[in-house]
């Protein structure tokens, strides 16, 4: 009798029915919860303009009145399942914004994004966009960087290899359309009538803002995730080989290059008589402007990805996180005469999101790791690091 | 506990998968379509014992399938004999379970390829900030690393990190699999002319055989599915592990047939010795009487190990 429970239990194990659809299920659920689309998503973006900031923090955009300590609209009114997460662009009263790609069905493969526009002020009195138009679809891919707004033009880059000159005005046309060889991650930037592009393929363009006509193209060694910043016909480019390089507006010539210790993920902060940038490897750096001569270095220990700011002779440096389980992140006020600190916060969560200043605030976005990643508009004073304010940006109906 | 599991989640599966797709991204001239292909080749490669083991497994059961059933309706009351029948013809009702232990322990490696295939692919500025966190730079070097990224993720007509909007690679992917799941799920040799248990209801075999076929065409649907919604170069893996899946299957198939018809030559050659020795105690019978006094069951054997090599 030895085992003979054992061997008819082990015969009735072999008989037991699974029903196919519950093993798919149960393969699925697996295979869903475990995948999740989080390699996918991206950081959310901020601009200001006046008293006003803007939020793009993947549900909806929300426009908050900084001295006002208040919100001013959210956009979308109903809550839906696109995610916005590009900086708003606004400009003379038009708002122009594009989505991270909506899904186009269950058996249609691949995502399509948009680009919305409505009025800032009408927006405003009624605390949502009422009147808003789009240019559906315009891109087979995310739309990562923020749009540049002109005078006359609207310019887009989006993760498809695509840069679009767009008439400015609602549901606007596109003029023209350049592809260059990698995905744009930063926003374009103008200067008389120059439209310049930095793309993941290693290169920064210079187009002609009316025709989308090239002007020149300068390879880098790295991919550029940065926005170029330009001024007084010198094009500052921060790649990941690690390295700023200025370009002569019209020509491309490299006028100079100035040295990292690692991947720099967004453009420098430039004024006067200098250039400040900081890496991924936790390390801020002040060169020359005219020379590109380093003036100073600073550990501020875990890498930045949002970029430096600076005003009346001071920096701000934003870090992210130092490894997956880091949950807070350090503001560092610096001098941007020599580097010493001024002042150092430690955040709730890692920033990652490019702070804006608006007056003599300092605007910082959080996702607040201490309350799952609720998303939190913390307001510092400049002079001295003392958190002002904190605002919950989530909407009741997003948090249900 | 959980802290140590996503350590090692993430540190070891993931990132191991993540730096090893780099690597060889690196030395394929950085053509992300070959080191997918090289990549499924060799974690197919460390999987392959388990896989093949697997698969010999299921087809010998298949092909025994009318032989457990006998012995199951035959010693239905009793157990202990059912038990030393199935050892007799060298089934274990555990070995099956195996074939489960395969498919758990391939799951996690699956799910790490996705993850690593999506992380390589780092299709956002946060995508390629979590790259940056999990490349080893004690492997490459940062300029190493600065001249690989971004993957080039362009290929003939596709966006590797995007679905295929032709809809070319979610059909390839049901194909694939539903011939790999043909050539791992052989026919069930049950009787077509066998007639339905006295209640209406299906026998424990026929409803596995039923279930086995029902997976056949609901996984690679399923897969084709996912194709839709995941980047291309997902589905790539897919087509490729279904490819040397087949390839699997057939030689597994294959081996079991050669096996099973040594098998059956040594049972023949058994039976033609024991036949000589009893005509040569009885009497002198030549040698092509002995072999017309093979027992039928022998030449049927040989008749049915010679089809089976074809």
């Amino acid at each position: 009798m030895k085992g003979h429970i054992g061997e008819v239990n082990l015969y009735k194990t072999k008989r037991m029915r699974f029903h196919p659809a519950l093993i798919l299920f149960i393969v699925t659920a697996l295979f869903l919860s475990a995948c999740g689309i989080q390699a996918n998503t991206n950081w959310p973006g901020m601009s200001a303009l006046g008293d006003q900031v803007y939020v793009a923090y993947g549900p909806e955009v929300v426009a908050v009145n900084i001295p006002d300590q208040e919100i001013v609209w959210r956009f979308p009114e109903e809550p839906s399942r696109i995610l916005y997460l590009a900086a708003p662009s606004v400009y003379d009263d038009l708002v122009v914004l594009g989505d991270y790609g909506e899904g186009q069905g269950a058996l249609r493969p691949g995502v399509k994004s948009s680009l919305y526009y409505f009025s800032d002020s009408e927006a405003a009195a009624s605390g949502t966009p009422r009147d808003v138009q789009t240019s559906p679809s315009i891109s087979e891919d995310r739309i990562i960087a923020p749009v540049l707004q002109t005078e006359d033009a609207i310019y887009l880059g989006t993760a498809d290899n695509k840069v679009f000159g767009i008439e400015r005005r609602p549901g606007g046309g596109v003029q023209w359309t350049l592809e260059t060889e990698g995905s744009i991650w930063g926003q374009p930037t103008a200067q008389d009538g120059t439209v310049f592009v930095t793309s993941m393929d290693r290169s920064v363009y210079a187009l002609d803002g009316a025709t989308g006509e090239q002007k020149w193209k300068n390879t880098l060694s790295g991919a550029i995730s940065a926005k170029p910043f330009v001024a007084d016909d010198v094009v500052y480019v921060a790649s990941y080989d690690a390295k700023v390089h200025a370009f002569d507006a019209q020509s491309g010539d490299e006028l100079w290059s100035s040295d990292a210790t690692n991947w720099i993920w967004d453009m420098p902060a430039v004024t006067d008589s200098a250039v400040f940038y900081a890496d991924n490897g936790g390390k801020v750096f002040s060169v020359d402007r005219e020379t590109g001569n380093p003036l100073w270095d600073k550990d501020v220990a875990n890498p930045v990805i949002a970029r430096p700011l600076v005003q009346d002779d001071v920096v701000y440096i934003a870090t992210g996180r130092a490894d997956r389980n880091a949950t807070t992140g350090t503001i560092f006020a610096l001098s941007a005469e020599d580097g010493s600190q001024l002042w150092t916060v430690e955040t709730s969560s890692p920033v990652f999101t490019s702070p804006v200043i608006v007056d003599d605030a300092l605007v910082v976005f959080i996702q607040d790791t201490e309350n799952g990643n609720a998303p939190l508009l913390n307001v510092y004073e400049l002079e001295s690091g003392i958190l002002r304010w904190s605002m919950p940006l989530q909407n009741n109906d997003q948090e249900q | 506990m959980g802290g140590l599991w996503d350590a090692i989640w993430q540190g070891v599966v993931i990132n191991s998968m993540t730096n090893g797709l780099l690597a060889l991204y690196d030395l394929l001239f950085n053509n992300f379509f070959l080191a997918l292909a090289v990549f499924t080749l060799i974690t197919r490669l460390v999987m392959l014992p388990l896989n093949v083991r697997q698969q010999r497994s299921t087809i010998k059961m298949q092909q025994m399938q009318p032989q457990i059933k006998e012995i199951q309706s035959k010693y239905k009351d009793n157990p202990q004999k059912m038990q030393e029948e199935f050892q007799k013809i060298g089934y274990s009702p555990t070995e099956q379970l195996g074939g489960c232990l395969v498919l758990f322990i391939q799951f996690p490696i699956f799910i790490g390829l996705y993850r690593a295939i999506q992380y390589v692919l780092a299709s956002s500025p946060q995508a390629m900030f979590e790259l940056s966190e999990r490349v080893w730079l004690n492997v490459f070097s940062l300029e190493s690393v600065t001249a690989l990224l971004p993957v080039k993720n362009t290929f003939l007509w596709l966006n590797l990190a995007q679905p295929d909007p032709t809809y070319i690679l979610p059909i390839l992917v049901v194909a694939t699999m539903f011939i790999s799941q043909r050539l791992l799920t052989p026919t069930p040799q049950t009787t077509k002319n066998k007639k339905p248990a006295k209640d209406g209801k299906k026998e424990p075999e026929d409803a596995a055989a039923s279930m086995q076929k029902q997976m056949m065409y609901t996984m690679p649907l399923m897969f084709g599915f996912f194709s839709l919604q995941f980047p291309a170069g997902v589905s790539i893996y897919f087509i490729f592990a279904n490819l040397i899946s087949m390839l699997q299957g057939w030689l597994a198939r294959r081996s079991v047939a050669e096996e099973r018809a040594e098998l059956e030559r040594s049972k023949a050659a058994k039976a033609s010795e024991s036949a000589l020795s009893t005509a040569g105690a009885g009497s002198s019978t030549s040698q092509n009487d002995v072999a017309e006094s093979r027992p039928p069951s022998t030449k049927k054997a040989k008749r049915k190990s010679k089809s089976k090599n074809r």
